[in-house]
């Protein structure tokens, strides 16, 4: 006998047998093994006729009221925890704290859980997909008194380039630096050089002109603070924010 | 001559300070489907690119689905469906201090908060029918049945 007949006859010996409370446990058997969330059960138990048989008269029971309202805190990244306060109308107030952690609200009732992945998906799913990338910060360092990446910026500098191509409606800012080394007008110079050399290496690679903005601060904005004339690595650098 | 040069060039200084000025608040980098914003009584429909602006009021079609990155780094999307207004956006970029409220009408709404609540937690809020969610960081979403879905389970 197939799994089906033999559930079918189980169906009907435990109509037979108990009613409709019987059916309707049946029937709930025959659910998909996945439990449905609180959520779904809040939200949906008003519109759910699946456990009723025709035969069965069931006195009218008071409908709870829907779920109207649905806060998740969503998983962090890097060890993070994300932390929301939520201030009712009527001054309650509660606190959802860590992954996934939730709350549904219908009619008065506030009601916290855990959610899980799944459930984020089914509630948020469009919005979560519809949230832009986070801004890009990336620095490439170059050789002193040049325009020239050194050669670990150089390695870096394609991989982080191509980061950019991907990005829709790119918007990005190339500020150069220089070290205290040489006089300030020139290394004012040098720095807007540096920084129009990284822009000239995106074009080629397809970033919109239009998209890019650029400047030099020469010895102004120094990342390791220094004396004058002193030799710095870590200054000679290009800032790149891409948003 | 040279008077009117100078003229026209501080006119254009002028412009160009003033337009800085009026700059939205943040872009739009994602679309799907039908989005429209409704600014100061019109109806726009945005692209990818376009800026918001404060009291812009962001909707969603049934289809829709549109994403924001904000000067704070803050990032906000909407799914189907969705009404929200992008109701006070204040940032300091030298100091990271500032507020950010949002309110939602229905929908469903992701937030990724940014330097602002870095600086303050709590400092971005979203506004439901029945509650003000403070963030202090980082990712959450929202989501806001509509009235009538809400009283039509009621007996």
């Amino acid at each position: 006998m197939s799994r089906l007949s033999k559930a079918l006859v189980l169906l009907l010996v435990s109509i037979g047998i108990t009613g409709c409370a019987g059916y309707s446990s049946v029937v709930n058997s025959f659910a998909p093994a996945k439990q449905p969330s609180e959520v779904q059960i809040a939200a949906y138990q008003p519109k759910d006729t699946a456990g009723k048989s025709p035969f069965c008269e069931e006195p009218p029971k008071p409908l709870p009221p829907a779920v109207t309202e649905v806060y998740m805190v969503m998983p962090e990244e890097g060890g993070k925890v994300g932390t929301v306060d939520v201030i009712f109308k009527d001054g309650k107030n509660a606190v959802l704290h860590g992954d996934y952690s939730a709350m549904s609200l219908a009619g008065e009732e506030q009601k916290p859980f855990v959610g899980n992945q799944a459930q984020m998906r089914e509630l948020f799913g469009s919005a979560v997909d519809a949230l832009p990338k986070p801004p890009i910060t990336a620095t490439l360092y170059f050789l002193l008194g040049k325009d020239e990446l050194t050669a670990e910026s150089k390695a870096e500098a394609e991989n982080i380039y191509r980061s950019f191509v991907e990005r829709q409606a790119p918007e990005i800012l190339i500020v150069g630096h220089t070290d205290t080394v040489g006089p300030a007008k020139r290394n004012q110079t040098l720095s807007l050089k540096r920084a129009e050399k990284v822009r000239k290496s995106l074009i080629k690679l397809g970033v919109p002109a239009a998209s890019i903005q650029i400047s030099g601060k020469g010895e102004h904005e120094l990342l390791v603070k220094t004396p004058d004339n002193t030799k710095e690595p870590k200054n000679r650098r290009v800032d790149i924010n891409v948003r | 001559m040279m008077k009117y040069i100078k003229g026209a060039m501080l006119l254009v200084l002028t412009l160009a300070a003033f337009s800085a000025y009026a700059d939205g608040i943040g872009k739009i980098k994602t679309i799907s489907g039908q989005v429209a914003i409704e600014r100061g009584g019109k109806i726009i429909t945005p692209a990818v690119g376009d800026s918001v602006y404060q009291t812009d009021k962001i909707i969603t079609g049934k289809d829709g689905s549109v994403g924001m990155l904000f000067d704070d780094d803050s990032r906000i999307s909407a799914g189907p469906n969705s009404v929200l207004a992008l109701d006070k956006f204040a940032f300091d970029s030298n100091t990271n201090d500032g507020s950010f409220d949002v309110s939602m009408k229905k929908g469903t709404l992701s937030v990724i908060s940014g330097k602002l609540t870095q600086k303050t937690p709590g400092a971005l809020k979203v506004k439901t029918p029945a509650a003000i969610l403070a963030v202090r960081g980082t990712e959450f979403s929202v989501k806001v049945d509509e009235p009538e879905a809400g009283q039509e389970a009621k007996p």
